[in-house]
């Protein structure tokens, strides 16, 4: 089935599925968030649409609003579909793919530590790539980077090691100086 | 008897169905372990030898690549894809231009779409032979690493010349190839085609059918088909499962359509094929998909070099003769989004790009094959030998870059 196919069977059944114009890339159906399970079902067990591989999922953040991003795959009809989901920033949540796709599990997961996307009912949803006990949400526009760790600074090691060199040199003018005064040297010079 | 011993006997150590209870360990494998092909920490929960869940522990090499990549132009991003997967820098670079090229309308010149594929081919053929020795050492077996060195050596020579580096080459760019063919770069492709089909020969004799590499593969680690699709597996995973699915051939790009090659698939359990003794999608089957393709590639390079022998004879001003497309210094792309994929060693590799209209993407999702491969890791190892962890996570032919990007 091609793009406007797919877009009006699934308009027939739910009519808040819209399908905007782009300017370049791929074409793309933005599902509204309450029904998106449902509308996964469809999409997975209808025998027409098919959709048996999930290629991708991706989180991404555009600064207003997150957006969840499933590119589908049918290896027995060999379509493509790009679904979106649009999110708030406050307490984003969308229901958990999972149970239809397994590959789902880690990029879900990933979404969830790089966005906070809390993706309802999946079995083990806690950070993946970033440690477990790390503090905010690195994929988003206003995300501001830690200066320490567990004691550890994050500022570049070179970084810090000019500032010890300045310091350094500070200090060693200071000893010299004191040193000269102590002794009655800076009169002679 | 003594009374702590009685009371040993006595105790409640079998369960229901009157097998004997024993304890579990964890076992904590990694992240500096030799065979697990990078900074992998399996948290492996045993019960004597058989393990009952291998979790993989991921993240020791994340380097944040798809933010950085929010920060710099289309162009500049070139660079950070060599270093998703270091073994395949070449395939990378080719799956990102792809994506940028969707997106800003670019179309690429023939002879750097030629460049592209001969080089992209001759990667795969030193990824290949990387994973396959890998696999062969962390079986027990050490010479099979040294001959698949060599032949990767012959074509890390070829790269040098063409780009300068050996291991990440940022040879590929927005709109074609950074350099042209260097002189004679055809006639070493050629031979080095022509070399290394005997020698594939030889390897095979070496190792492919040695019965000790056999039993440990054969059986082990099975994905059916099914599975091998619900859980996302890709490139020559999904092909051992069975699955003819190549995006070279399926979803072609850039000049495949032109060029004929066969798609290996696994056959296990078929009396006539490779692995009789096997099963449908077990390791072996994996490793047999990556040493057929590797003869498949060699055919492919071999039709390349012809195309390019061609391609010599046009004078030097015609378009087709052109490696690259003229394109302005600072690439605008328009808003929209794309998701492209190509076929890598370690299986389909998908860029999915978001433009917001700027010099800069505003999103860059990379999905690799090793990352899928460690989704299903804990159910396809369970109820394994430790021994045979090893050999599943040699035959995923997992590369952690490309995991933690």
């Amino acid at each position: 089935m091609d793009f406007d196919a797919i877009v009006n069977k699934l308009k027939a059944k739910w009519p808040a599925v819209d399908a905007p114009k782009v300017d370049a890339g791929d074409r793309f159906v933005v599902i509204p968030t309450k029904e998106a399970f449902e509308i996964f079902k469809f999409l997975k067990e209808d025998p027409e649409l098919y959709f048996d591989s999930m290629m991708s999922l991706c989180g991404a953040d555009t600064g207003k609003e997150l957006w969840v991003v499933y590119p589908l795959h049918s290896f027995k009809h060999l379509h493509k579909l790009m679904v979106k989901v649009v999110l708030p920033r406050e307490n984003p949540e969308v229901e958990s793919v999972v149970g239809l796709w397994m590959v789902a599990n880690f990029f879900e997961r990933e979404a969830y530590d790089l966005y906070g996307i809390v993706f309802k009912n999946h079995p083990d949803l806690r950070r993946i790539i970033n440690p477990p006990d790390w503090v905010g949400w690195p994929g988003r526009k206003d995300y501001e980077y830690p200066e320490e760790y567990h004691g550890v600074p994050t500022i570049r090691a070179d970084q810090f090691f000019a500032d010890e060199v300045e310091r350094g040199i500070a200090e060693r003018e200071l000893q010299e100086k004191q040193l000269v005064e102590k002794l009655g040297l800076a009169e002679k010079k | 008897m003594p009374m702590v011993a009685q009371n040993l006997l006595e105790a409640d150590v079998k369960d229901e169905k009157g097998r004997v209870q024993s304890d579990e360990m964890v076992l904590s494998m990694g992240p500096h372990h030799p065979s697990t092909h990078g900074v992998l920490r399996l948290e492996v929960v045993t019960d004597g030898e058989v393990v009952v869940a291998a979790r993989p522990d991921i993240g020791y090499l994340h380097r944040a690549i798809e933010k950085i990549g929010e920060y710099i132009d289309y162009r500049q991003f070139m660079p950070y894809t060599d270093r998703v997967d270091y073994l395949c820098s070449m395939n990378s670079n080719h799956a990102y231009a792809l994506g940028a090229e969707k997106l800003a309308n670019i179309k690429v010149p023939l002879r750097g779409e030629l460049m592209r594929v001969m080089v992209a081919e001759l990667n795969r053929i030193s990824s290949h032979m990387i994973c396959v020795g890998a696999l062969a050492m962390d079986m027990g077996a050490y010479t099979p690493f040294l001959h698949g060195i060599c032949h990767r050596e012959r074509v890390n020579d070829i790269f040098e010349e063409v780009c300068g580096a050996r291991l990440t080459y940022n040879y590929m760019t927005v709109g074609g190839v950074s350099y042209d063919a260097p002189p004679g770069f055809i006639e070493k492709c050629d031979e080095f085609a022509d070399y290394l089909w005997p020698k594939m020969i030889e390897f095979n004799e070496l190792i492919t059918g040695n019965s000790i590499f056999k039993e440990r593969l054969c059986n082990v680690g099975i994905v059916s088909p099914e599975q091998a699709i619900n859980w996302g597996l890709v490139g020559p995973n999904l092909r051992g499962s069975g699955v003819k699915w190549d995006v070279r051939k399926d979803d072609p790009y850039s000049i495949y359509p032109q060029l004929k090659f066969e798609i290996p698939i696994g056959d296990g359990g078929d009396p006539k094929g490779n692995n009789p003794d096997g099963t449908l999608g077990d390791c072996y089957d994996r490793y047999v998909v990556r040493i057929k393709e590797v003869f498949e590639t060699i055919r492919i390079v071999k039709q390349v070099c012809a195309m390019m022998r061609e391609n010599e004879k046009l004078p030097s001003e015609h378009p087709d003769r052109q490696y690259q497309a003229r394109l302005p210094a600072r690439l605008r792309v328009k808003r929209g989004e794309a998701y492209v994929r190509s076929e890598n060693p370690r299986g389909e590799t998908g860029y999915y790009i978001i433009s917001d209209g700027s010099d800069k993407p505003l999103r860059i999702k990379i999905r690799t094959g090793s990352y899928t491969a460690l989704n299903c890791f804990e159910e396809v190892t369970r109820g394994l030998l430790i021994g045979d962890v090893i050999a599943v996570i040699g035959c995923f032919d997992i590369v952690l870059p490309e995991v933690d990007r």
